[in-house]
């Protein structure tokens, strides 16, 4: 549905564009024959069987709440086998009678039928609750699915499971190494396959694992929240300028990376501006403090090679890290975190962040920018003026302040906002 | 992808999910098939929390040792896999030992079970009449935590296991690997599960 108004709207735009010279009668004509061809009424089928699918694949889960005590364990055994080989021929079938909708979903259900066998045995015989080790032994099944057959359903399955996998394994007690052998392996699929979806799936997996483990670090070692935070900025602000790198060198998901990234890395450098935690380890601070000329330089270095990075971003790179470092020195020295250094360096990166944003021709970064400068003005008028005035002042100030300020930001905004269209990632 | 890399790739992944099930099964078969047998005492806990559908929570009278009854080795470190010696007598089995090792050698009559150590006190306080004033107490799991039950029998066993004694007959290997292979209740074998 979505699709068909799509092609409306642009149908409808491409007689404007004609009309005014802006693209030529053929282009016009060969869009519309493009989006013609998009046969959108064809995908519900499609989405149905898979939803189907997934239901099967709880029916079968649901299975284990069953009573089926009557059937002997070698008749269970056999029984789950069969379905399960069955669902494999019902997939080879229709992969081979050119059913590739109707085969991604019988493998999506063979996959849902291997996570209940597992269950189903676990029961049977009584094992342990031993969630993490099902999960792994369910998500190595199906990423052999994946690649065995190229399938794209149990590809994202497994990416689910593995996720299902992590959380299960954060206790706040060890650290989840395992995770990152099927996550580097669910990636490297991902990317292979090169199906949008299934790469941002895969990203937001690897953020889950380093934020998750750097929460189990901090719970478990003298690390302060504010080192931890200085080490991610570092870690992501290296990520960030490798993205960059690899996006000048026509990496179609590079631009997605970069924005993810940059989201991740502006919410880290506001943290410490509520953070009281005192730092400790200074051996570890030592590190940080190296990371600011390797940002700097590395950046530098690929100024000459990056179009859109200029060597004063080098400043900016090597703040990141920068930030939790003040932090911290000024909590050493005065026992409380000054707001007022913190904040101007905060904004001076939201603005850094719409230029270079606005360079790069990236919309996602330029809009993050205005919102990040936007929530932190709208932080300080609340942590300065929430005591100060009574509370109707207040949110009379307030409201009119936000409603001046959206007018103004929007405004910029759409100034700064990049002529050139850049499609936001993949 | 051609046709014949398909019904390759298809049988692979079968073959692999199969292998990973069969092996799931035949670890256990293994371990049922040991001759060593312990039988554990329960203790009741709440009933509120002992049936979550159609299995039961198994908690053991050996999970809470002090070491005034109890040897419990000074590297029994918390989070960590422990291994418990047991005398293998009737009507349950009692523990005798616990080590931070897998014992090199055991004597006649004792057999080793493995389960984790989550927590270790070490704090010494006041000698009362009936505490341990300066022991180190042990809280531990085993890896034999549920037992699945036949639908609307779970009620039975928990009042058979509240008021009197409920065994879990348990198979052992030599690596303390442990495996449920009935249920006990004076002195009777109330449910002894098939291999197969």
């Amino acid at each position: 549905m979505l699709g068909n108004l799509y092609a409306k709207r642009v149908t409808r735009d491409l007689d404007t564009w004609v009309a005014n010279g802006w693209i030529t009668k053929d282009n016009a004509l060969a869009i519309r024959t493009s989006l013609d061809g998009e046969d959108d009424a064809s995908r519900l089928p499609a989405i149905i069987s898979i939803l189907g699918g997934v239901l099967i694949a709880f029916a079968a889960m649901a299975f284990v709440a069953a009573n089926w005590q009557e059937m002997s364990k070698a008749t269970r055994l056999g029984l789950l086998g069969l379905t399960m080989w069955g669902t494999y021929g019902a997939a080879l079938w229709a992969h081979l009678k050119g059913k590739t909708a109707l085969a991604e979903t019988a493998l999506l259900i063979a996959s849902g039928l291997f996570g209940a066998s597992i269950m189903l045995i676990g029961q049977m015989y009584h094992m342990p609750s031993d969630f993490s080790s099902g999960l792994l032994a369910w998500g190595v099944g199906t990423i052999v699915t994946a690649l065995a057959i190229k399938s794209r359903a149990a590809l994202g399955a497994s990416q689910l499971i593995f996720a299902g996998f992590l959380m299960n394994g954060l206790t706040g007690s060890a650290l989840q190494i395992s995770y990152l052998v099927p996550r580097l392996a669910t990636t490297y699929l991902a990317f292979r396959q090169n199906w949008a979806p299934l790469k941002h799936l895969s990203l937001i997996g690897l953020l889950m694992w380093i934020f998750g483990n750097a929460l189990v670090i901090g719970d478990i070692s003298s690390v302060s929240p504010t080192e931890i935070i200085g080490c991610l900025a570092a870690l992501l602000a290296f990520g960030w300028i490798f993205a960059a790198y690899l996006e000048s060198k026509g990496s179609s998901f590079a631009r997605s990376t970069q924005n993810y990234l940059a989201f991740c890395l502006f919410v880290l450098i506001w943290l410490p501006q509520v953070a009281e935690e005192q730092a400790s380890a200074t051996a570890l601070l030592g590190a940080l403090l190296a990371t600011m000329p390797l940002l700097a330089g590395a950046t530098y270095w690929l100024s000459r090679r990056v179009e859109h990075l200029h060597a004063v971003d080098a400043l900016a790179f090597s703040a990141f890290p920068a930030v939790p470092l003040i932090q911290t020195a000024m909590l050493y020295t005065t026992d409380t975190s000054d707001m007022w250094l913190l904040a101007p360096l905060y904004l001076a990166m939201t603005v850094w962040l719409i230029a270079y944003g606005s360079r790069a021709f990236n919309r996602f970064l330029v809009n993050l920018g205005f919102a990040a400068f936007a929530a932190e003005v709208l932080f300080l008028y609340f942590e300065t003026f929430g005591t100060l005035l009574d509370t109707s002042a207040f949110f009379l100030v307030g409201g009119v302040l936000l409603i001046a300020g959206g007018l103004l930001l929007e405004r910029m905004r759409r100034r700064t906002l990049p002529g050139k269209p850049v499609e936001d990632g993949q | 992808m051609t046709r014949t890399r398909l019904i390759l790739g298809i049988a692979l992944a079968a073959v692999v999910q199969t292998a990973i099930l069969t092996q799931m099964v035949m670890g256990q078969v293994r371990l049922l098939n040991s001759p060593t047998e312990a039988i554990l005492k329960t203790v009741p806990v709440d009933p509120r929390d002992i049936f979550r559908g159609d299995y039961v929570i198994l908690n053991y009278e050996m999970e809470q040792l002090r070491n005034d009854r109890v040897d419990i080795a000074t590297d029994v470190q918390q989070d960590q896999d422990i291994y418990i010696v047991l005398n293998l007598t009737l009507p349950f089995a009692t523990p005798v030992k616990v080590l931070a090792s897998r014992p090199e050698t055991l004597e006649p009559g004792q057999a080793v079970i493995r389960g984790s150590a989550y927590w270790v006190d070490t704090v010494q306080r006041q000698p009362t009449d009936t505490g341990c004033g300066d022991c180190t107490s042990l809280s531990l799991s085993l890896p034999i935590d549920s037992y699945f039950v036949p639908e609307g029998t779970g009620t039975e066993i928990e009042q058979y296991r509240n008021e009197r004694a409920l065994g879990v007959i348990v198979a052992l290997n030599e690596d303390g690997d442990a495996a449920i292979k009935g249920l006990m209740m004076d002195g009777k074998k109330i449910y002894d599960e098939p291999l197969f």
